[in-house]
């Protein structure tokens, strides 16, 4: 077997088997790895309705086809789930060392499914695999279960969940080693929900690559690409924190739960040198990185000296940021810290700021909050509301059960930043992009599944060179016009990015001019001695988005899924580039109709049309759909 | 009539002028072309170094310069659209930085 590990471990938790299954070739060629193979299991072997938290959910864990191999960037995993935060499908990816060494244990995927009986953890030592008994370490965070982990059988990558995933909070996640996550949207919850503490995984195998001379030399081709790219050097040094200076140029910083888009007070903070100063110690990669935007954070300063983390990013910086009214990076990351051990998404974390606003608006009081003085700004008090969350006490069981139940005990739903049922830290009130990719995306509203980041960053003519058919109005992201083919393009694109498993961050979503399908595809085929063009590997990624979106459909979310809360429609920045603009729901509708046509599906209903299914070869998808009449013939 | 404009670079840009940010006095109807001539007069020899300008042209090179503005036109990304004929007006916030990403 080249590129592929060829086999896929179901663990059933309820009959406690193990059982081993060839990966099937067919499969594999057509839904590449980790994502794609996930949707597609998920699919059969998921019943139609089941509710995120059913032990007939499942959740799968995977790496792709290059992981593991000196593909450059290529160490990254994904998970597939149906999701508890959102009820949409669940995908999410992570970096660490984790994919590759479930590879290099000879496991393209893990299925968990059923429910164990009473706490567990999954020991993977190559073909050994156990389940083994977690009373120890139930209850315990993430670290400290690490730590029990690497007690008994060695320091190995591991999955863990928290004291939030145990609890089934709506939005836990599950940490791959002490800083990564598989977040957003609750795969935390889903493990918790199975009685599974615990992935740990070794694996002494090794990957085995068809072609291994074309291989090397494509890989180095590709590295020399990655690295002489203009983003480089940016990405190396500050890593996702420099994402700041554009948010800032186009006024849309979310501060305070979307109030403002300009943040004075908080200038230093957003600067990248900031965080090089005040926390980051060093640069740190995932496995076969060349990039290295992760690095070593130790607080140096102030009530959080000492603190200690890795991996600390962007989202934590605004989420324990602009977006609650702080500005300091030692709480960015003592709350990340906390956020890792609990288990507690960064995502669902923002609904701290929510909650802050109900305060200042005063639909909520003191009484409401366990008497937690919950201004902005209030550190202590963003701490003890992540605490009761994992733990489910007082006003954070209200906050666990997700957006929609903590609106209806509290009120306030018209001040939760959500698109499509997920939080967002971009603002869609102008920028079209945002709007359509966001509102669109399979997992609910962010930037993870389709925002066309390279449209903006390069020369139009560089788009106009590559993409001759899309309008040349494309590149400018305040204007709808191309906006549906650039998305379009880049759901496909990233679908193909998670299943391989590469990071985005190394290829053309991302860097214009830097690694391209064409270049994944002779990768894929040095690798796996599997012929790919770019035409084939594109189809493939949109094989898996349309199977992906049919799974909402499948799951009863039609075309009324799709939309952005009332504080993105209704109310404006009141200053700043953007003061006064609110987003055009006509505008982007008309927009999110094109988009669906061009992905085949009916733009009234929201349902797949029979001929893109059988043209993608999902024919498997038809019957289920038009039994739950849910496809247009 | 003059106008005051602030500049601020960010991240490598940033370091290798060793300035985060400027405010400049132009007159109404400059563009940012006579403010990245000014710019240039500062810091044309650390950008050239630095591989952020035209070695011949001296126009930039590897820099998003971003400004965000309502206009009859909708808001408009200067780096993008109108780039340096861009007019400037009082108040305007220019950004300026080598390609990013993150988020």
């Amino acid at each position: 077997m080249y590129g592929w590990a060829g086999t896929i471990l179901t663990i059933d938790l309820s009959k406690e088997q193990i059982i081993k299954e060839p990966l099937d070739m067919d499969t594999a060629e057509k839904f590449l790895g980790s994502d794609g193979i996930g949707v597609k299991l998920l699919w059969e072997r998921v019943p139609a309705g089941t509710p995120p938290l059913d032990p007939a959910n499942i959740i799968c864990f995977g790496s792709g086809p290059l992981t593991g191999t000196f593909c450059p960037n290529s160490g990254k995993m994904s998970s597939v789930f149906k999701s508890p935060t959102t009820g949409l499908i669940g995908v999410s990816t992570a970096g660490g060392f984790f994919g590759p060494e479930l590879k290099e244990a000879g496991y393209d995927l893990i299925v968990l499914m059923g429910k164990a009986k009473k706490p567990v953890w999954i020991w993977i030592d190559d073909d050994d695999v156990e389940i083994r008994d977690a009373a120890h370490m139930w209850g315990k965070t993430a670290w400290e279960a690490i730590d029990i982990i690497h007690e008994e059988v060695g320091d190995v990558p591991t999955i863990t969940i928290g004291p939030a995933g145990e609890n089934q909070m709506f939005g836990a996640f599950c940490l791959v080693m002490r800083s990564r996550a598989l977040g957003g949207v609750g795969s935390g919850a889903v493990m918790g929900s199975k009685n599974v503490k615990a992935i740990g995984v070794r694996g002494t195998k090794g990957v085995q690559v068809y072609r291994p001379d074309e291989f090397m030399k494509k890989c180095k081709e590709a590295k020399d690409k990655i690295m002489s790219h203009p983003v480089y050097a940016g990405f190396a040094r500050y890593g996702t924190p420099q994402w700041s200076p554009v948010l800032i140029a186009q006024g849309v910083v979310p501060v305070r739960n979307f109030q403002e888009g300009v943040f004075p007070e908080g200038e230093e903070f957003l600067d990248p040198e900031t965080p090089c100063k005040e926390v980051f110690v060093k640069s740190d990669a995932c496995e076969g990185c060349v990039i290295h935007c992760g690095h070593w954070c130790e607080v140096r300063s102030g009530p959080y000296k000492g603190t200690k983390t890795e991996g600390l990013e962007w989202y934590a910086e605004y989420m324990f940021g602009p977006y609650i009214g702080c500005t300091d990076w030692g709480f960015v990351t003592k709350a990340s810290v906390e956020c890792n051990n609990l288990g507690i998404g960064f995502g669902a974390a923002g609904m701290i700021a929510w909650l802050m606003e109900l305060y200042q608006r005063g639909i909520i009081s003191k009484k409401d909050v366990d008497g937690l003085e919950l201004t902005w700004g209030n550190q202590e008090a963003a701490l003890e509301v992540l605490r009761k969350m994992a733990y489910r006490e007082g006003i954070g069981d209200i906050l666990a059960q997700g957006w929609e139940k903590a609106a209806e005990e509290l009120g306030g739903k018209d001040f939760q930043p959500l698109i499509t049922r997920l939080i967002t830290t971009e603002c869609p009130r102008a920028r079209m992009d945002v709007a359509l990719s966001h509102i669109v995306s399979v997992r609910g509203g962010d930037h993870n599944k389709a925002l066309p980041y390279f449209a903006w960053i390069c020369p139009p003519e560089y788009i106009h060179k590559n993409w001759p058919d899309w309008p040349k109005e494309t590149p400018d992201i305040y204007n709808p016009i191309g906006k549906p083919e650039i998305v379009d393009w880049i759901e496909d694109w990233k679908c193909v990015n998670d299943s391989l498993t590469v990071c985005y961050w190394s290829t053309s979503v991302t860097m214009p001019g830097g690694t391209n399908p064409t270049d994944y595809a002779e990768l894929l085929t040095y690798a796996t001695g599997v012929e790919y063009d770019e035409k084939k590997l594109l189809e493939a990624g949109r094989r898996i988005a349309v199977l992906e979106r049919a799974f909402n459909v499948r799951e009863g979310w039609g075309r009324d899924v799709y939309q952005l809360s009332p504080m993105f429609t209704d109310r404006a920045f009141p200053r700043g580039s953007q003061a006064g603009v609110k987003a055009d729901m006509k505008v982007i509708n008309e927009m999110v109709d094109k988009f669906l046509e061009r992905k085949g599906f009916d733009s009234k209903t929201g349902y797949p049309r029979k001929e893109t299914l059988e043209q993608l070869g999902l024919d498997f998808a038809i019957k289920q759909l038009r039994k739950l009449g849910r496809i247009i013939d | 009539m003059a106008i005051r404009v602030t500049v601020q670079y960010f991240t490598l840009l940033k370091r290798t002028i060793g300035t985060g940010k400027e405010e400049y006095e132009l007159e109404e109807g400059e563009t940012v072309a006579d403010l990245w001539i000014k710019i240039l007069k500062k810091f044309g020899a650390e950008m050239e170094k630095g591989g952020y300008i035209d070695a011949v042209t001296k126009e930039p090179k590897s820099i998003i310069i971003a400004m965000s503005r309502i206009g009859v036109l909708g808001l408009r990304h200067v780096g993008l659209y109108d780039g340096l004929k861009t007019e400037l007006k009082d108040g305007d916030l220019i950004a300026m930085y080598p390609p990013v990403m993150g988020g």
